[in-house]
């Protein structure tokens, strides 16, 4: 559904390509993840996938990108908003409202939907994400969680078929970064096509249906995270793979190849016995 | 060395003491984590190591802060500032020159150093921090690592001998998380002191600091090596802490 197709893009002044000859195809269901260092290419590649680039940032754009068949230089970016929703690293930069349901309307309002449907769709997302609580609250009381959470809700309430995010727990404490990735997971579980960069890989590598590896504006390692965070030989280009797996070296139970840390648990576990019997 | 004397604080406007009662000392030399839930006294803390408590910020203030034996109510926050220098949560928010050499020159110049000595330090403070190659970039063309590194750089070249960090691992990547540690290490073994506020516990084990303090409502609720803080998972999970993923795994297997 989403296919870029060996793209190279450069910003304008800027000397470098912040991509070279990427091609990545995406499917229906996915809940992929995208790892690599800060500068690496991580945003310029979600700025792809609705259109931003090339219709908001300037620069040289080789290849071409398809959203459901669709080349994005041909569809507007509030076309293309229907199908990728894109929430932004810093939710502050994202809320523009000062109630919470208001802020979940006014993509809806832009879209011209009449008010019980925008009024349904309000109380479909608040639930979805566990979030009724702060259906009359002020945006501007919210924690930085609970506003991640509002963004993410404004974005889904436009049901786009996949939804974009950029180190959306970077600005987080932990316990906020765990609940946005629960979220994810369970978005992901009823359908929603999740594409998700982060640095927190030991939270979202066992979410994740897929993972790719960013260095130098390449997509440079592709796979399912648990294989390639258990192939220790190889150099993840500076990503370093969560301290699970670290633990799971130490500890001797590779085979099971655990992301989580219930999943490393239950390897012990299994472990401890064998060496018992 | 740095002494917090019985202090209790409320900011002006608020209903609750944001710190209550706190007392502890901060060696040079050494690192110290200071950790808690959003809203326990964490920043609070910080504002008052460099007297931006009470200067800047109003509210009621009891108890008192010495820096080598000074009370912060008696010293400028510029005086204070060749002493303590506080690194911000996101202190890129403020970047302004048109160079990094320059950014990093702002503050000696300001505190009124004298030439020679600002080339010096502005010099060391960005070797310190691996920015030297890069003194001629905007601060704007730096990755978000480098930025959070020039910040520290920004603190470092006023000479401070405590260092203190706000949430510095916050929207960095593993490597720029780990030149972070390299150089606060490198810190304590100049013999600086170095204190940092942080939610993340797993970068924090990595870096062993010599003694955390655990805050909670304003109170500091536990201090100890990290070791002895870390593996009492019960009162980290308990105050809203997520522990180092190792003693997690170390206390499941004691239970089982």
């Amino acid at each position: 559904m989403l296919k870029i197709e060996d793209v190279t893009f450069r910003y304008e002044g800027s000397k470098r390509p912040a991509l070279s000859e990427v091609s990545l195809e995406i499917n229906r269901g996915e809940f992929l993840l995208i790892a690599g260092l800060s500068g690496s290419g991580k945003s310029t590649l979600l700025r792809l996938l609705n259109g931003l680039i090339p219709h908001f940032y300037r620069g040289e754009m080789k290849g071409r990108v398809l959203v459901d068949g669709v080349d994005t230089r041909e569809a507007s970016v509030a076309q293309l908003s229907r199908k990728v929703g894109l929430v932004f690293q810093n939710p502050d930069n994202q809320i523009v409202t000062l109630r919470v349901d208001r802020e979940i309307a006014f993509g809806l309002e832009n879209l011209g939907l009449p008010r019980e449907e925008i009024i349904e769709r309000i109380d479909e997302v608040l639930k979805k994400l566990g979030i009724e609580h702060l259906r009359k609250r002020s945006t501007a009381e919210l924690s930085g969680g609970e506003k991640q959470l509002v963004a993410i809700a404004s974005v889904l309430a436009m049901r786009p078929d996949v939804i974009v995010l950029d180190e959306p727990t970077s600005e987080l404490d932990p316990f906020s970064s765990a609940r946005i990735a629960k979220v994810l997971g369970n978005l992901n579980r009823e359908g929603v096509t999740v594409i998700v960069a982060e640095h927190r890989l030991d939270l979202f590598a066992p979410k994740a249906s897929r993972m790719i590896v960013i260095s130098n504006g390449r997509i440079v390692r592709e796979g399912h995270p648990r294989e390639l965070l258990y192939r220790g030989d190889i150099s993840l280009h500076g990503v370093r793979p969560p301290s699970v797996v670290k633990l799971a070296r130490k500890y001797g139970v590779v085979e099971a190849r655990p992301l989580a840390v219930g999943e490393l648990i239950v390897a012990l576990r299994r472990g401890v016995r064998i060496d018992r019997s | 060395m740095i002494e917090v004397d019985g202090v209790t604080f409320r900011y002006e406007g608020s209903g609750v003491n944001a710190l209550r009662d706190v007392s502890l000392e901060l060696e040079r030399g050494k690192i110290y984590g200071i950790v808690g839930p959003n809203g326990s006294g964490k920043s609070t803390l910080l504002r008052l190591l460099n007297g931006l408590i009470p200067h800047f910020y109003r509210g009621e203030m009891k108890g008192r802060v010495l820096v080598d034996g000074v009370d912060t109510r008696e010293a400028s926050v510029a005086q204070l500032s060749r002493k303590v220098g506080l690194v911000f949560q996101n202190p890129e928010h403020m970047f302004f020159s048109e160079t990094v050499y320059e950014e990093v020159s702002f503050g000696p110049k300001s505190i009124g150093m004298d030439p020679e000595e600002i080339r010096e330090s502005v010099k060391w403070a960005l070797e310190e921090v691996g920015l030297w190659e890069l003194r001629e970039r905007s601060p704007w063309s730096l990755s978000g690592g480098e930025m959070k590194r020039l910040s520290i750089a920004c603190i470092l070249s006023m000479k401070p001998e405590f260092l203190a960090v706000d949430e510095p691992t916050i929207g960095q990547d593993s490597l720029s998380k780990e030149s972070l540690s390299q150089i606060f290490k490198r810190m304590r073994g100049e013999g600086k002191g170095v204190v940092i506020v942080t939610h993340d516990l797993e970068w924090l084990d990595e870096l062993g600091p010599d003694v955390v303090f655990v805050l909670r409502y304003g109170v500091v609720i536990s201090r100890g090596g990290p070791r002895e803080i870390f593996s009492d998972i019960r009162n980290l999970a308990t105050n809203g802490l997520i522990p180092p993923y190792r003693y997690i795994v170390d206390s499941l297997l004691e239970v089982g």
